[in-house]
């Protein structure tokens, strides 16, 4: 079992204000569901941020896909960002593209062909019940429809980690538990899935996940078990 | 616009259609164009007329012997004439005889009026070789032989008027390069304007994994084909109101109107003027647009 994510002693502040994010230091194995949790400001987002590579760590090292890449020049980090998935806490769909053209964004960015796209892209949206959607804009999407075309854009190209922020904070509880349930299922095919999330009660939907909590930027791990964390189960990814 | 010139990122429309800038940019761009075309032009056709007054028209003088007594005149003319033709410097000795003189004033004084006993100078035209030589060591040669002979160097004629054509020279293309470092500029303020319009769509594509030059193809295809439209706009007003100004001089005839031209090698340039629009464009915008992405991660 590998380790996909590693932080140690990580520090992040915004220009010259203080440490948002103080002293973080844990390791994810691939293939873990990992909650991350914390009030609001406690620093979640900024800890995502540092994952999809949108923010440099102000001290401290991270090691993803087993390469420093606080060190890495500028040029490398394109192709990391394209293994990663990401759903925005306000989802940043591009307004003019169809939901069909903003699901395929990943994989025309990485150059597939456009008859695979269309292939894979079809197959998802039937997936997750946007096949009557094809063609609609954003703007006529519905919150749930939008958050639906956020995850299968952030899950279309298959990544090997998938970032979600707050990816149920603006549905109904019943399609926040097929949201986290999609998640799921994700990850038992071998993704391994950081969501950050307020809903405390969904983590009990995914009884083998671990826990971040995250206090006023520190993160609350008494027991150490985030930082030298047990092995995920083998028996759990074969499911 | 053909298909396979597309970028691939701009056929999946990443960035929305319509006219960016209001449409205006290629008019701005056209205008530029139109000035630069005509301050190309004319730098050119100054440099030749400038290379023709310091060149050959320069290099030119004419030695005139004033001498009443016909006999003596011509005995003087004669002796000079072969003084400077012994001169490996020197090129085109052309002793200019009564005749050609007559002709030469007759305009002025109407045929038939030049009588045989109008005392008329012997005029000698001479070239150097090359730049121009010793004229000192001329005019004591010929002083020697005829102590009233007067030496007109061309170059002294000319010396003021090739200055003000040099300055002209300089003056287009200073306009040229000002031309060029707006139309620059123009167009670097009109691609940061579209970056902040489509900053978060910009966004969204790095953070799905999108090199800086797929983002940078977007720009710079749809600025080509504005630069590209200004360019042939202002190019082609430019040609025709350089071909007209042709043609005006040109019913000076020869002179120095006919050395103020266009070589072949100028024309290609004109009709280059278009591209390297395009390319100015294009260029301008990929330093424009990679400069702002290298701010983000
Ligand atoms: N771009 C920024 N510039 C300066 N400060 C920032 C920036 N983004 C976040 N912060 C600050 O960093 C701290 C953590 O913010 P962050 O967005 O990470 O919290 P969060 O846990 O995601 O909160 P929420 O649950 O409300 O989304 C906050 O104090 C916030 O004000
Ligand atoms: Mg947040």
């Amino acid at each position: 079992m590998s380790t996909i994510v590693r932080f140690d002693n990580v520090g992040l502040r915004y220009g010259t204000g203080a440490e948002v994010l103080r002293d973080i230091g844990f390791r994810l194995e691939t293939g873990a569901f990992m909650f991350l949790v914390g009030s609001s400001g406690a620093g979640k987002t900024s800890l995502l941020r540092l994952l999809y590579l949108a923010q440099r760590p102000s001290r401290g090292r991270i090691d993803m896909f087993g390469r420093d890449i606080t060190s890495l020049p500028r040029t490398a980090l394109p192709a990391l960002r394209r293994r990663i998935g990401v759903v925005l806490q306000d989802f940043r769909l591009i307004e003019h593209l169809t939901a069909f053209d903003n699901i395929a964004l990943p994989l025309r960015i990485a150059g597939v062909h456009e008859a695979e796209v269309k292939a894979h892209v079809d197959e998802l949206m039937a997936w997750v019940g946007l096949a009557e959607r094809r063609d609609a804009r954003p703007a006529v999407l519905s919150g749930g429809e939008q958050q639906r075309v956020a995850i299968a854009r952030a899950v279309i190209a298959r990544p090997d980690i998938l970032l979600a922020d707050e990816p149920t904070g603006n549905v109904d509880p019943e399609m926040a538990g097929r949201l986290l349930h999609l998640f799921h299922e994700l990850n038992r095919l071998g993704t391994t899935v950081v969501v950050a999330t307020h809903a405390l009660h969904l983590m009990s939907r995914v009884p083998s996940a671990i826990t971040l909590r995250l206090d006023r930027g520190e993160m609350l791990d008494p027991m150490g078990v985030l930082r030298n964390p047990p092995p995920v189960e083998p028996a759990e990814l074969s499911l | 616009m053909i298909a396979w010139l597309q970028p691939r990122a701009q056929r999946y429309r990443f960035l929305p259609e319509g006219r960016w800038a209001g449409g205006a940019l290629p008019w701005i761009i056209g205008m530029m164009t139109f000035l630069a075309t005509l301050a190309l032009a004319g730098g050119m056709a100054l440099s030749n007329g400038a290379a023709a007054l310091t060149g050959g028209l320069s290099r030119s003088f004419t030695v005139q012997i004033v001498e009443p007594n016909p006999d003596l005149k011509r005995e003087q003319t004669a002796a000079i004439a072969a003084m400077l033709r012994a001169r490996a410097d020197l090129a085109d000795v052309v002793v200019l005889g009564d005749s050609e003189l007559r002709a030469l004033v007759e305009p002025w004084l109407g045929s038939g009026n030049i009588g045989e006993e109008l005392p008329l100078p012997a005029m000698i035209d001479a070239r150097w070789k090359t730049g121009t030589g010793d004229m000192a060591a001329i005019d004591e040669a010929v002083r020697a032989l005829a102590p009233t002979a007067r030496i007109d160097t061309h170059a002294q004629w000319f010396r003021p008027l090739a200055g003000v054509v040099e300055v002209l020279k300089w003056l287009a293309v200073s306009i040229g390069v000002l031309v060029v470092a707006t139309t620059a500029a123009i167009v670097a303020l009109s691609v940061r304007a579209a970056l902040s319009t489509h900053g978060p769509t910009i966004e969204t594509l790095h953070i799905m994994g999108a090199e800086d030059r797929t983002v940078a193809a977007l720009f710079e295809y749809r600025y080509a084909i504005q630069g590209l439209v200004g360019g042939v706009i202002g190019a082609i007003a430019g040609l025709a109101v350089i071909i007209v100004i042709g043609n005006l001089l040109g019913q000076f005839g020869g002179g120095l109107a006919g050395e103020v031209s266009l070589s072949p090698l100028g024309w290609t340039a004109l009709a280059a003027v278009p591209l390297l629009v395009a390319l100015l464009t294009i260029l301008t915008v990929r330093i424009t647009v990679g400069r702002r992405l290298r701010q983000q991660l």
